[in-house]
């Protein structure tokens, strides 16, 4: 296991290199002149040159390319906006808490009550609990976030005045941004939970184990269950894994300084060491989550890690035989 | 896969009237008899009939201005009141579908199509070239999918077509993984290798023996993200990108009325009623079409 996490990390490497490369050409490509979006309409030509010449952007695109790189990879420097001359890497990490706790909160409370609901509609399948679980499910799941957002403003902040609409400062800011992706959350899981569940209640192992004797509630729960788990722990993981960056809508409605809006606001300001730096810390992100979720896995299902042993066996053995 | 074959499917059903239906007309039966599924395909089909003939329906013309008569609550005249040019609301979300629907449309079909292209190269040539594409598609789904159509949509810029080639860009490389695993277990199945020996060229086997074995999933999940792209697509417009204002796609319409949440909701309802109506309909269409295409995943 341990060195096939060293490998997974190593191979994230050249993943992020090339993101960074290719979210680098993208806002390279996008129209306008930078040194005009900050100086405005009414810098003169000599000025403007000579903010370009400051930026760096006379010189060959390559020979940018390669500054940047070597400055982020090498010296870990993800430099300063060009808008607000202020630091990346500080201002990143200020507003990081605030589209996390958003993200977390609203996933964590979502498979809290998604899973139970997804095991209760599979374990009684048919009755009502289950039609009204799909149901629930089949309208809640679809609608977009933000749909779901500007319903909860219309009624608890404009109709009811419970709740403010916008800013950060307090909790319950945080109440209604959480809540529209908690509606599409829970019942996304609820769904998955069942399908998968069902699944694994018709298979083999769990009718030989049914077949032993074992209570309804013991083959449900120990047998059924955790292997149901697999496809929840890769939505799960797919959900944390956006989790910084796909709540730019959302923030943007509720007018949260988080890390969405950090980035949507620098593309259409064409600042490009903020997109590129952002994006790069994103991409990191979602390969370290994507590897736990890999490691999961293995810790919940007997037959992954097994594989992963084998394939370690075969690998130790190709070495022996190397040397040999 | 199997469910195309209807002789797989003989089990418990009488074998006589299998033989004369096609899996088609059988796929399209099971699919007649879900309610669901037929209730959401009415839906989306009437939601169309009003964007086709939305210059016959709407009562009034989507840009004229009134301004004598801005925020009109709903009346005679005007169904659904004005926003806050004077404009009919109810004329605007009727035209509006004509952008959101075409939009979720099209996007859906040019990103499966080139799906296919590369998922069915990666899955069939295997080797190098999949490793290649395979690498490719985990950098791009390194970065979040709207994050990405952002981008594109601000290097491409605000046209139509910009936004349809924005939208695109992002559902390639789902479908094209996806279509690469159904791929990977078909190819080495004998049928394949028979029309191997039988001298035909890459391009014919993919066409005609691969892909009619594997797409299956891939037309369910195209179905399905129709709505993910009219909700993406209604996203881009609300961030300012995408389809601009004055024309009334649902999300620009969504974001020209977003100052006015606290006075005149009546403005915003409209429009989350017909995107949220619209990925509903598709979704409940997509679950029945998943079903009766694959009666084994039935639950």
């Amino acid at each position: 296991m341990v060195r096939y996490t060293i490998k997974r990390l190593l191979l994230t490497i050249p993943i992020i290199i090339i993101v960074a490369i290719l979210i680098f050409c993208i806002m390279k490509l996008t129209p306008g002149d930078p040194a005009k979006m900050i100086l405005g309409d009414s810098a003169t030509e000599e000025e403007l040159q000579s903010y370009r010449e400051y930026l760096g952007l006379n010189r060959p695109f390559l020979v940018q390319l390669g500054e940047y790189m070597e400055r982020v990879f090498l010296h870990f420097d993800f430099g300063t906006s060009w808008l607000s001359r202020k630091s990346i890497a500080e201002e990143f990490a200020v507003r990081l808490p605030r589209s996390f706790a958003i993200s977390c909160y609203s996933i964590l409370v979502g498979a809290l009550f998604g899973i139970p609901l997804g095991v209760l509609a599979a374990v009684k399948q048919n009755t009502f609990a289950d039609k009204f679980i799909l149901f629930l499910s089949s309208f809640m799941h679809v609608i977009p976030n933000y749909v779901w957002a500007l319903i909860l403003i219309i009624i608890f902040s404009v109709k009811l005045k419970w709740l403010p609409s916008y800013g950060a400062d307090s909790w319950q800011c945080y109440i209604m941004p959480c809540a529209a992706i908690f509606i599409m959350g829970f019942t996304g899981m609820a769904r998955m939970t069942r399908s998968s569940m069902l699944e694994v209640i018709r298979s083999d192992y769990v009718m030989a184990a049914r077949a032993q004797g074992f209570s309804k509630r013991s083959v449900n729960y120990r047998h059924a269950l955790p292997n149901a788990m697999i496809p929840v722990i890769t939505a799960l993981g797919t959900q944390f894994s956006h989790a910084l960056g796909g709540t730019m809508i959302l923030e943007t409605i509720f007018s949260i300084p988080g890390t969405g809006t950090y980035i949507q606001g620098a593309i259409s300001n064409r600042d490009l060491p903020i997109v590129t730096g952002t994006v790069i810390i994103l991409a990191i992100w979602f390969c370290l989550v994507m590897l736990l979720v890999d490691l999961l896995y293995a810790a919940l299902d007997p037959r992954i890690k097994a594989q992963y042993e084998a394939r370690n066996r075969t690998w130790k053995r190709k070495e022996k035989e190397a040397k040999a | 896969m199997n469910a195309m074959n209807p002789a797989m499917n003989a089990g418990s059903e009488d074998s006589e009237a299998l033989k004369k239906q096609s899996s088609f007309k059988m796929m399209l039966k099971r699919l007649a008899a879900n309610k669901l599924a037929l209730t959401g395909g009415i839906i989306f089909i009437i939601l169309v009939l009003l964007a086709v003939f939305a210059p016959l329906i709407a009562p009034y013309d989507y840009l004229t201005v009134n301004p004598a008569n801005k925020y009109a609550g709903p009346s005679a005249q005007h169904l659904l009141g004005t926003d806050q040019f004077g404009r009919d609301i109810f004329s605007r979300l009727v035209w509006g579908g004509r952008w959101s629907l075409t939009l979720g449309v099209l996007g859906t079909a040019i990103s499966t199509l080139l799906g296919i292209v590369v998922g069915s190269i990666a899955g069939y040539f295997g080797g190098i070239v999949d490793n290649i594409i395979m690498r490719i598609i985990d950098v791009i789904q390194c970065i979040p999918g709207m994050l990405l159509t952002i981008m594109i949509s601000v290097v491409l810029g605000q046209t139509f077509f910009a936004t349809v080639a924005a939208l695109s860009f992002g559902g390639i490389w789902g479908t094209a993984r996806m279509l690469r695993g159904q791929i990977l277990t078909v190819r080495t199945l004998d049928y394949v290798e028979a029309a191997k020996a039988t001298n035909n060229g890459p391009v014919r086997i993919i066409f005609k023996y691969v892909l009619p074995n594997s797409i299956q999933q891939t037309i369910i999940h195209a179905c399905m993200s129709i709505g993910g792209q009219i909700t993406m697509a209604s996203g881009l417009s609300f961030l300012g990108l995408g389809i601009q204002p004055p024309l009334p796609e649902w999300g620009a319409m969504l974001n020209d009325a977003r100052p006015f949440i606290r006075y005149y909701p009546l403005m915003l309802i409209g429009p989350c009623v017909m995107i949220g109506l619209t990925v509903l309909s598709i979704s409940l269409f997509g679950d029945g079409l998943r079903d009766a295409m694959d009666p084994r995943m039935k639950k």
